[in-house]
């Protein structure tokens, strides 16, 4: 038997929110909502939004904050801090991450949730956009307690999740193993076997699909050569070279190197690898995959001269692509990049004052809004087979994301093209216009 | 303990890793050590992660008790997108990434790390039966200008998506 007397007392003893426990904190920084509403108003403007539709998309359509009591391992209970942020339906149901992170906050949600809406807008996806998060330290706390900290946010967000409400994935600190625990404490809890389509990110044999490890970066490589097709460059007279070599640097250039690219340069954290000829992209994925967990120091290097990260940004190739840590393209190194297309494979690689240098460069740059959206194109694509209750092959799957992200291009291209815009600026534009348009359709119960 | 003393570092290098090993045991169902270290020899990727972890969290203490400079360490994922990180069958990063804020950079500070990492690399072999890796950490010293106006890495703490977990501060 429970003893609540107990388990009160230490309820009391351990505070909702004592994560960390650090005193230290480090330098504010400036709020991701602001940023957000700022980007937004920008783009507001531009286009000529009317001030109605500008005042609904300034605001989340709904916002839930939960009290999660959680028992961990040693008895006690404690308290997490939770949320689901639901910026727009307009499109669709809204779709977006859940995150565990120490720091997460309602802000920080807001502004993921709203950068969601736009992605699912730019590329043509029914949804619209979400975020979740949990505010706790993952690596801190054991598979069980996990367990238990996931099912019991599952139940407090059941509410306003499902199929056709909201629909979650991963994102930091959380992967395909959480979101199989959540789309059976949802399953449960509605009475059913397995509500598949609760969740996107699942692993495969719970529903979730083929394709999606290499989705991100098959996208970077369709919308490169959709941009090379633009500059009428052909893959076979074209250098590229990539920043970053995890799932999506690597994905992306095997693809590249299979549609007749030179891949010239990759790195990792460990440095870079340059061979002016081209790269043997094959026998180095055969090398990774041999030795996983490895890093590209470990390939022999009589295939190419050792460069570091930074030397990659600014090698003389056609096309670079940053697919590592944010804020690689600067400032400082942006005048010296001599890539004429960038790619923007992770996400924010170029900072404002960087993507302000490379415009008055007339270096075209694919922004990671669309060139990015590989991963959730086949999230969506997961929704549609368990909605079905039939599922593809991976074959069938590349072609449905390929089709998805050529018109998106194409949609974004002759958007900027039309208007005299970057493509970022086009892509942002664009998706604001098809908010604001399904919100117009819809009509005004107000 | 003097941590200049190479033999010194020896020994935390192997007393780090043994209170990961129950570190990880703890947070995986309470198994025993011997289990965990099978785990890690098959290569089992939760285990693999919560074990870096443990280091990561036993090192920080550690550097942070020996250098009066540091202010916080941070632990990192190095990767492009949310989405990658998430795939559950992708093999764990083998470094351990972390973000040293320090008040300022020192040839002292880098000589512990790298004194301390090689100790880490020669015990992580011969507690997995693996080859020597070249390195076990990846560390980057930012100082209070850096963090203070979010250059070099202290950008990574104004990020909305690549998210540096607390380890120690002081």
């Amino acid at each position: 038997m429970v003893n609540w007397q107990h388990m009160a007392k230490k309820l009391v003893a351990v505070p909702a929110q004592s994560v960390s426990g650090f005193v230290v904190s480090e330098p504010a920084r400036q709020d991701p909502w602001d940023t957000v509403l700022m980007q937004l108003d920008a783009v507001a403007e531009r286009i000529k939004l009317a001030p109605g539709f500008h005042a609904i998309l300034r605001q989340p359509e709904r916002e839930l904050i939960v009290s999660i009591p959680v028992m961990m391992d040693d008895g006690e209970v404690q308290v997490f801090t939770g949320y689901r942020i639901q910026h727009s339906s307009a499109r669709g149901p809204c779709k977006g991450g859940i995150r565990y992170h120490p720091e997460v906050n309602l802000n920080e949600v807001r502004a993921l949730a709203a950068l969601m809406t736009w992605k699912c807008a730019v590329v043509d996806i029914p949804f619209g956009g979400a975020k979740g998060g949990i505010q706790c330290d993952p690596r801190q706390m054991s598979d069980n307690e996990l367990q238990r900290l996931t099912r019991r946010f599952a139940a407090m967000i059941m509410p306003i999740i499902g199929p056709q409400r909201d629909i979650p994935a991963p994102d930091v600190n959380t992967d395909a193993r959480i979101m199989g625990w959540l789309a059976d404490a949802v399953s449960m809890l509605s009475g059913k076997a397995i509500t598949m389509e609760a969740v996107t990110g699942k692993p495969v044999p719970l529903g979730g699909s083929l394709g999606r490890k290499e989705a991100t970066g098959r996208g970077v490589a369709i919308i490169t050569r959709e941009l090379l097709k633009r500059r009428a460059q052909s893959p076979s007279d074209t250098t590229v070279a990539i920043q970053g070599y995890g799932n999506v640097g690597s994905s992306a250039a095997m693809l590249l190197d299979e549609m007749g690219c030179r891949v010239v340069a990759v790195s990792d954290v460990s440095g870079g690898l340059y061979h002016a000829r081209g790269l043997d992209i094959a026998a180095l994925n055969r090398h990774m995959a041999a030795h996983p967990g490895c890093l590209l120091e470990t390939y022999p290097a009589e295939d190419g001269d050792r460069i570091s990260n930074q030397d990659l940004l600014t090698l003389p190739v056609d096309v670079l692509i940053p697919a590592a840590l944010e804020n690689q393209i600067r400032e400082d190194n942006a005048p010296h990049v001599q890539a004429g297309i960038v790619v923007e494979a992770a996400n924010n690689p170029t900072t404002s004052q960087g993507d302000r240098i490379l415009h008055d460069r007339q270096i075209l740059v694919a922004p990671d809004i669309l060139a990015n959206a590989g991963g959730v194109v086949v999230s969506y694509l997961e929704w549609v087979q368990n909605l079905q209750r039939y599922f593809w092959d991976e074959a069938q799957v590349n072609r449905s994301l390929e089709e998805k992200m050529v018109h998106s291009f194409e949609r974004v291209w002759d958007f900027s093209q039309h208007t005299g815009t970057s493509l970022r600026q086009g892509a942002y534009a664009l998706a604001v216009e098809k908010v604001a348009a399904a919100i117009r359709m819809r009509g005004m119960w107000a | 303990m003097d941590p200049s003393r190479p033999s010194d570092v020896v020994s935390v290098a192997e007393a780090v890793l043994d209170r990961a090993v129950e570190f990880c045991a703890q947070k995986l169902n309470h198994i025993t050590p011997e289990a965990v270290i099978d785990l890690l020899r098959q290569g089992d990727h939760s285990t693999y992660r919560y074990w870096l972890y443990g280091v990561a969290k036993y090192v920080s203490e550690h550097l942070g008790a020996w250098d009066e400079s540091i202010t916080a360490i941070y632990i990192y994922e190095y990767d492009a997108t949310p989405e990658d990180l998430s795939l559950a069958e992708a093999a764990p990063d083998p470094l351990i990434h972390l973000i040293i804020w320090a008040q300022r950079k020192t040839a002292a500070l880098n000589s512990l790390i790298e004194g301390l990492d090689r100790a880490l690399i020669q015990a992580h072999s011969e507690l997995l039966g693996t080859h020597q890796l070249k390195y076990l950490l990846d560390v980057q010293v930012v100082d209070d200008q850096e963090m203070n106006n979010r250059r070099g890495y202290g950008a990574l703490f104004s990020s909305l998506h690549h998210r540096p977990l607390p380890l120690w501060k002081r």
